[in-house]
């Protein structure tokens, strides 16, 4: 039998899933299109240009392309930014992560877990209560980051504006009717997640698949700085995201524009998973009220579908949590740090690295550039490319689960793969950073 | 009556889809079943266009395949919308109209060349602006389209009303602009200028590039307005061809004291990219157009 589904919808990007079922095994396919060569498109740019082009490869998650950007060109200056500076590109970041989160809750995956409602989900006034919550984060991103889809006050250096007295204001009006709103929501929402993944996590598979996220010295969710943590069967796996290259390897694969991502240990390379699971897997214990309440039903539900992608989906709801309160917390050190937006920079040859923490996981980006300061390498690794493999092996293993069990119907085969592949909410510009999809 | 819209998404960011489904306005629509997305891969289930009253088309044009796809949704709208400055002018991604489709592909991937697997569209020889394709109603710019302009199309199309982009420059309505410019001494590299730019004073005046001058209004300078010289995301005025040229002629107006040249050149490192980082398919360099429609007809028709 063949499953194709062209395309898959209610996800970012161009994708294409074929599955053959054969009779003893399944082949699975996830195609991604739409490459624009953006790695290319750099060389030969100015380097400060790199945090103004990098947001267009992904709409649904610019903050991510453009703090990443901006610290890999910091790093390749050699500048530490000012204390003020970290705040504000660290708020961004928190905003729109919650902003793309609630994208998915509210648009992506909205539709799935309203079911038996079809196109009628839309009338639901839970629909207008995300897309009123949704608005909090796009307001707080707006002020931090300048403009919500491709942001620009992040510069090499630090950042173009700090917050103004009114800013401040605005923010902490907009976090605290955030989650007002999310603790309004939350018992709806999670109501049907967990039928949503009780519904359909059966024929799931659920092994451990090595998971790796960037881990900070605080407690909570590091979402901008820090080491990356590799959580492999009973080991983990510490680096500096300067020493990427060697453990974090890429190769190109002919049936995709997105290439496959492996983590590479003493010569053995295996797929890893990224995003909310694993970020709230190898975190601390949540600092915060509401988020460290969210977790307990996160874990709850993780004990009973351990590690299961479907998981993803409360995951992400405990984050929104987690990034107003911590943009809270951030507000108040605010108060007591010098305002100093930049530090001063000077061209120079040189080589940087940026990881940042992307709504769907860890996201690197690159650069090198000669002493005129023009770009002439760009390498840039995003959280959906090094998923897609993973997605794959699960499709693989739940079809394979499911004719196992007789369940052999097309329909409801490619209705499951679609639940799965959407619980990544996977972003294939990203992936291919680069062109796109639209074969018939 | 419901406006059933088709969203047609080609290489794309969903920067232009997310720009829309956050304005309230848009979700009310949708809430309260005035408008109806009835295509669009990213936010609604449904895998085949059907007839809409109003397409509109994200992304450049990079494939064949695009081509073919946004000629075939053209023939199902009453109405198309080219939304974003990758449709209406090719966007960031046709600075990619200044390397050779090869070197793209083998820049990224090396050896194992995807395009060649016959599984993927291979990527056409330039990327070119939507209206060498097709008739397009209302060009709606901006990297995003900026929320005032959202705004305005989209009363434009529930109360069926003609949409119009303003006429003027950025400068016009930029907070930073006091009609004051007088001849700069020193030219600024962006890099370099932000060690002691003042972010709340005119970038031209300051030697900083900022394309206010070729760019259409529309965002209400909202770069400038927070501190970021204009980058030129809403392309060039109504009746210009070409925004670099544009941007020269301005240039020309501020820089004329500054000797040696070459100086300028410093300060403004890559002309082609940072004078036309949106709109290079758009440019009047020919060869990209003629080259690029050649292939349309070749290759679609």
């Amino acid at each position: 039998m063949l499953i194709e589904i062209k395309p898959v919808t209610r996800i970012e990007g161009h994708l294409h899933a074929y599955i053959e079922i054969g009779r003893d095994d399944v082949r699975v396919q996830l195609r991604a299109g739409g490459f624009r060569g953006f790695e290319r498109i750099l060389i030969g740019r100015p380097i400060e240009e790199a945090p103004h082009i990098a947001p267009r490869i992904c709409g649904v998650c610019p903050v991510a392309h453009h703090l990443a950007s901006a610290k890999a060109v910091d790093a390749l200056l050699g500048v530490d930014i000012p204390r003020a500076a970290r705040i504000v590109r660290e708020i961004m970041g928190l905003g729109g992560v919650a902003q793309s989160h609630l994208l998915h809750l509210g648009f992506l995956i909205y539709p799935d877990i309203e079911y038996g409602r079809g196109s009628d989900a839309y009338s639901a006034p839970l629909f207008k209560k995300l897309v009123t919550l949704r608005r909090r984060a796009v307001r707080i991103v707006d002020v931090s980051g300048g403009r919500h889809v491709h942001p620009f006050n992040a510069v090499p250096g630090g950042v173009l504006k700090l917050f103004s007295r009114e800013d401040i204001e605005v923010l902490k009006t907009e976090v605290e009717y955030g989650l007002k709103l999310l603790g309004e929501v939350y018992g709806d929402i999670v109501e049907r997640v967990e039928k949503f993944i009780e519904d359909n996590a059966d024929a799931m598979p659920c092994r451990g698949v090595p998971m790796a996220a960037l881990a900070g010295n605080g407690k909570g969710i590091e979402m901008y700085d820090g080491v990356v943590k590799v959580v492999m069967d009973n080991t983990n796996l510490l680096f500096r995201p300067n020493e990427y290259m060697k453990y974090v390897v890429e190769e190109s694969i002919d049936y995709s524009y997105s290439k496959r991502v492996y983590i590479d240990v003493d010569g053995v390379r295996k797929i890893f998973r990224v995003g909310p699971l694993p970020r709230l897997l190898t975190s601390q214990e949540m600092p915060y009220d509401a988020s460290r309440k969210f977790y307990r039903d996160f874990e709850l539900l993780n004990s009973r579908w351990p590690l299961h992608p479907l998981v993803y989906n409360l995951a992400r709801i405990v984050e929104i949590a987690y990034c107003f309160e911590r943009i809270a917390e951030l507000l108040n050190e605010l108060q007591n740090v010098q305002a100093l937006p930049r530090t001063k920079v000077e061209l120079k040859e040189g080589e940087g690295i940026g990881i940042v923490e992307a709504p769907r996981g860890l996201l690197i980006h690159h650069y090198k550039c000669n002493g005129n300061g023009v770009i002439t390498y760009a390498n840039i690794i995003t959280p959906t490319t090094v998923n897609i493999p993973v997605m794959e092996y699960d499709i693989r293993e739940m079809v394979k689960l499911l004719i196992d069990r007789h369940v052999d119907d097309a329909e409801n085969i490619k209705r499951r793969i679609l639940y799965l592949v959407r619980s990544y909410d996977p972003c294939v510009s990203c992936a291919t950073h680069t062109i796109h999809i639209a074969k018939r | 009556m419901v406006i059933n819209i088709g969203i047609v998404s080609l290489a794309y960011c969903a920067g232009c889809e997310v720009a829309l489904a956050s304005m309230e306005r848009f979700c009310n629509l949708i809430a309260d079943g005035v408008v109806r997305i009835a295509y669009s891969t990213l936010l609604v289930d449904s895998e085949k266009l059907e007839n809409v009253d109003v397409l509109f088309v994200t992304g450049s044009i990079r494939t064949g395949e695009d081509i073919i796809a946004v000629k075939e949704a053209s023939r199902k709208a009453s109405k198309i919308v080219a939304f974003g400055s990758c449709t209406c002018f090719g966007g960031i991604p046709g600075l990619g109209n200044m390397i050779r489709r090869e070197e793209i592909v083998g820049g990224v991937f090396g050896s194992v060349q995807p395009s060649e697997s016959g599984l993927l569209p291979k990527l056409a020889k330039f990327v070119i602006p939507l209206q060498s394709v097709v008739d397009v109603n209302y060009m709606v710019p901006g990297c995003p389209p900026p929320e005032p302009v959202i705004e305005a199309l989209l009363e434009s199309l529930v109360h069926g009303r003609e949409f119009t982009l303003p006429s003027v420059s950025i400068c016009n309505e930029c907070p930073l602009n006091r009609d004051d410019k007088k001849p700069v001494k020193e030219p600024r590299r962006r890099l370099l200028a932000l060690n002691d730019v003042d972010v709340d004073t005119c970038f031209l005046k300051q030697g900083v590039l900022c394309m206010g001058p070729a760019t259409l209004a529309g965002c209400r300078a909202l770069c400038p307005s927070r501190g970021a010289p204009c980058i030129g995301c809403m392309g060039p005025l109504p009746n210009s061809r070409d925004q670099a040229a544009d941007m020269i002629d301005a240039l020309s107006g501020v820089f004329y004291m500054i000797e040696p040249l070459e100086r300028i050149l410093e300060a403004v490192l890559d002309p082609v990219g940072l004078l036309s980082m949106f709109t290079l398919p758009y440019s009047t360099i020919p060869y990209h157009r003629r080259v690029g429609v050649e292939e349309v007809k070749r290759d679609a028709d």
